[in-house]
């Protein structure tokens, strides 16, 4: 999450992707959703603790804006490992990831940032960053674990899945400039998304979730005031000077 | 005129970070630069609502409707969005609501105030593709555990990984699941 504008601004029990892309599928007819979401939850509960661990190497780990070649190197690997079509550089070390569901159907987004922030505060936990002046301080090791073990639950359900989900790991978002290098780069030159999806960590208790229709987060507009004062003395200009600057 | 600029605020820069209204406005200036025949004011605008933006460009564009001394000329630009915001789609976040509450139950809740002078890129992505953001709750205050992003103390407690999972699953299960 930006702070301000421009410079402050601010596997496992897992998936064995390839062996499970060998294993039997399921079956293609139609599944409610209560039966996916079951899948899905047993998924997620099974797989919790290596997340957690996950996490914490990432916690451990913290790289800054544009400078993600460790969390992008491993986020590429996981994505790798179930089997997904990856993109790696895009836009800096922008990852993406393409779930193909066992249908045609929409193509879907999902957004994860990936960069650490300055910090020279002590980082209370007992997994602390290892490296002096950055931490994860906004949170983005969740939502990079959150893109991953999103993906992996997916990854479990795609033959119930009419459709495609595209996995993009952003880098530089406290830079505020991570989304528009990967949309320069073509993040989605060859295959556009019908929607998009994200999250970001905030001060609400564990365990709740929230949205709204319209503005969720500010926007950060600039603006450029000059008077030009020929004919006038340099002293009118001054903001001290005169009321005209105050 | 810097005080017309500020005037146009309805939250202090030592706000920042807080949660305000959703129309507030508030405005950083740099320190002015000088030289011989000129005087300039740059900043930034966090500002989230349309109507208030409107507002604010509008007199900013028109140079401050100043009374200028003779021979004094004022030259303004505003540019908006310069970091997009997030502004989630309409009948999109309603489908995703629906979905997350099915999923979570009555923990997914309404946003009804931003925290000034913070944004997000995620909306640059949303400028091309419609799209929903939500907000993660991480903290833990049994626990003393502070989630509020780029806190000196910030934790999160990481059961939120997998709130964050199924609910962001149901939405996407639910957009795409054989029908």
């Amino acid at each position: 999450m930006l702070t301000r504008y421009a410079i402050r601004l601010c596997a496992l029990a897992l998936v064995a992707c390839r062996s499970d892309a060998a294993a039997p599928t399921l079956s293609l007819s139609p599944v409610p959703p209560g039966p996916i979401m079951e899948q899905v939850r047993a998924v997620v509960a099974r797989d919790s603790a290596r997340w957690v661990g996950f996490r914490r190497d990432l916690h451990r780990h913290p790289e800054l804006s544009g400078a993600e070649v460790e969390t992008s190197r491993k986020v590429t690997a996981e994505l790798r490992r179930l089997g997904f079509e990856v993109r790696t550089n895009v836009g800096g070390y922008g990852v993406v990831g393409v779930l193909r569901g066992a249908r045609p159907g929409p193509l879907v987004a999902y957004r994860a940032d990936m960069d650490a922030f300055p910090s020279t505060a002590a980082d209370p936990v007992e997994f602390a960053s290892e490296k002096p002046g950055v931490r994860h301080i906004c949170g983005h090791d969740i939502h990079t674990t959150v893109g991953l073990a999103l993906a992996n639950a997916l990854h479990q359900v795609r033959d119930s899945l009419a459709g495609s989900v595209m996995f993009v790991f952003q880098p530089a978002e406290e830079q505020a400039t991570g989304a528009r290098a990967m949309l320069a780069a073509g993040v989605f030159a060859s295959e556009k998304p019908t929607e998009i999806y994200g999250l970001h960590t905030t001060s609400f208790e564990v365990g709740r979730i929230a949205t709204a229709i319209g503005t969720l987060m500010a926007g950060i507009d600039y603006f450029d005031v000059s008077v030009l004062g020929s004919g006038i003395s340099r002293r009118q200009l001054r903001p001290c000077g005169s009321a005209f600057w105050r | 005129m810097r005080q017309r600029i500020l005037a146009l605020s309805t939250v202090d820069e030592s706000k920042s970070g807080t949660t305000q209204p959703m129309d507030f406005v508030m405005i950083h200036i740099d320190p002015p630069q000088q030289s011989t025949n000129r005087m300039r004011l740059t900043g930034y605008v966090s500002v989230g609502d349309p109507a208030a933006r409107a507002r604010v460009a509008a007199v900013i564009r028109s140079g401050l409707g100043e009374s200028l001394p003779a021979g004094v000329t004022v030259s303004a630009s505003y540019t908006e969005k310069g970091i997009a915001g997030v502004t989630n789609d309409s009948a999109l976040t309603v489908a995703a609501a629906a979905a997350g509450r099915a999923e979570l139950g009555e923990p997914l809740i309404k946003v009804t105030a931003l925290p000034a002078g913070r944004s997000e890129d995620f909306g640059s992505f949303q400028e091309q593709v419609p799209g929903v953001f939500f907000f993660l709750g991480v903290s833990n205050t049994a626990r003393g555990w502070n989630g509020f992003p780029h806190a000196p103390d910030y934790v999160a407690d990481e059961r939120s990984i997998n709130v964050g999972t199924r609910t962001m699953a149901a939405v996407i299960v639910e957009r795409l699941r054989v029908r």
